[in-house]
């Protein structure tokens, strides 16, 4: 008579086998692993740059320059007399401008700047400048426009300017104002 | 009458044995044989033992394990607008679209905003994730001190910023823990995040020139949805 092998024989057999399977699969399947997604934000390669905020005058038929010297000739004053010079004020930038006018040492003359173009007659409209500056205008962003320099001696002038000569800096500075 | 010769007769002087032993040895013979048989079938052919089978786990059509997922891609490309704040850092000119960045020009007080969407597809019975983020940098686009100067005063205001907002829609809910997300059913999805990248250049209450005509480079960032173990 052959040995008989129980079910119990059988089943310790297979589960040996399963448990074998199990292991070697266990052991070559590598490390355990949890979930996760990344996506990039924005735009390769993007580049900001900013503006600038440059003046310059222009006379007449000259050059546009940041500074420009006036002749001395045109400027022979009596008590009294206005000169009157017409500028070309260019405004390069992004940026609305509240521009000033300053002077420094003008003596006895009365120096004033104004937007727009000289009048034929007459003083324009606004004080003679100081060295503190006075607002004359804004300026829009990329702009151009005429300004007046207008300078006066005054009929109480001294008798000794007489033959004097003066020689000033009038400056037109530019605030960016936060309004564009 | 021939005389026959007498019978024969075979006499066997028996051993005297026990009647037992006699049936042992028969007996034994007998087992002998027996086993002498077995071993020539044994020899002859394999041993057989009993078996049986069933099916087991779930019947057919039941019988289908499925992953959940977790990914985030972009809805959009993303896109731009510009406004211009005073100094108090109230909107003076309202945002505007920006038709092409390459060709704006900003100046104090200028603000753009980056603003891009993301769809965020999950299924999982138990997945819990959170939401992370790498801000992008703002850098000068070289050495030159116009760009060091632009990069610094962007890079200072407060209102510079890069946010991830809280995902919104589909299927994807807060979990227990703060940070945390899970997803309230495997379908119904995606949700969306949006990602906010906000470049202030502020007006200021003095005159600062250096950064003019600087230019700066963007670099992205980044989203990133991570599994964790806990709700």
């Amino acid at each position: 008579m052959p040995r008989s092998v129980t079910p119990r024989g059988v089943l310790t057999t297979a589960a040996a086998l399963a448990a074998g399977v199990v292991v070697a699969v266990g052991a070559t399947a590598g490390s355990y692993a949890y979930l996760n997604s990344t996506s990039v934000v924005g735009q390769a390669g993007v580049r900001v740059s900013a503006s600038t905020s440059l003046l310059t005058l222009q006379r007449g038929a000259d050059a546009p320059a940041a500074s420009i010297a006036l002749p001395a000739a045109q400027y022979r004053l009596l008590p009294g007399d206005i000169v009157n010079q017409n500028l070309a004020l260019t405004h390069t930038g992004n940026v609305r401008l509240l521009l000033y006018a300053l002077v420094a040492d003008d003596g006895p003359l009365e120096t004033r700047v104004a937007s727009g173009a000289c009048p034929a007659s007459g003083i324009v409209a606004g004080p003679a400048i100081t060295a503190q500056g006075n607002v004359f205008a804004t300026g829009a962003p990329n702009s151009t426009g005429p300004i007046c320099l207008q300078v006066l001696l005054p009929a109480s002038a001294p008798a000794s300017v007489e033959n004097a000569t003066l020689s000033y800096t009038v400056r037109i500075d530019a605030y960016q104002i936060g309004v564009p | 009458m021939n005389n026959l010769p007498a019978p024969c007769a075979a006499v066997v002087n028996l051993a005297p044995v026990r009647e037992g032993v006699v049936m042992n040895k028969i007996a034994k013979s007998t087992i002998a044989t027996a086993a002498g048989v077995v071993l020539l079938m044994g020899g002859a052919g394999s041993l057989a033992y009993w078996n049986d089978s069933v099916n087991a786990g779930p019947a057919a059509g039941s019988n289908s394990i499925t992953a959940g997922t977790l990914t985030i891609a972009a809805a959009n490309a993303g896109a731009w607008t510009k406004g211009f704040y005073n100094s108090a850092g109230t909107a003076v000119v309202p945002p505007a679209a920006v038709a092409n960045l390459s060709a704006v020009r900003i100046v104090p007080g200028d603000r753009l905003v980056y603003s891009q969407t993301f769809n965020v597809n999950a299924s999982g019975d138990d997945l819990f994730f959170t939401i992370g983020s790498t801000v992008g940098a703002v850098t000068a686009a070289s050495a030159a001190a116009a760009d060091t100067a632009l990069a610094a005063q962007i890079n200072a205001s407060a209102a510079t910023a890069f946010t991830i907002a809280s995902v919104t829609g589909g299927n994807v809910v807060p979990a227990t823990t703060a940070g945390t997300y899970r997803v309230s059913a495997n379908t119904g999805g995606p949700s969306t995040i949006t990602a906010t990248w906000t470049l202030d250049f502020p007006f200021g209450a003095t005159p600062d020139n250096a950064a003019k005509l600087g230019a700066v480079t963007l670099s992205q960032g980044s989203i990133t949805l991570t599994q964790v173990a806990a709700p």
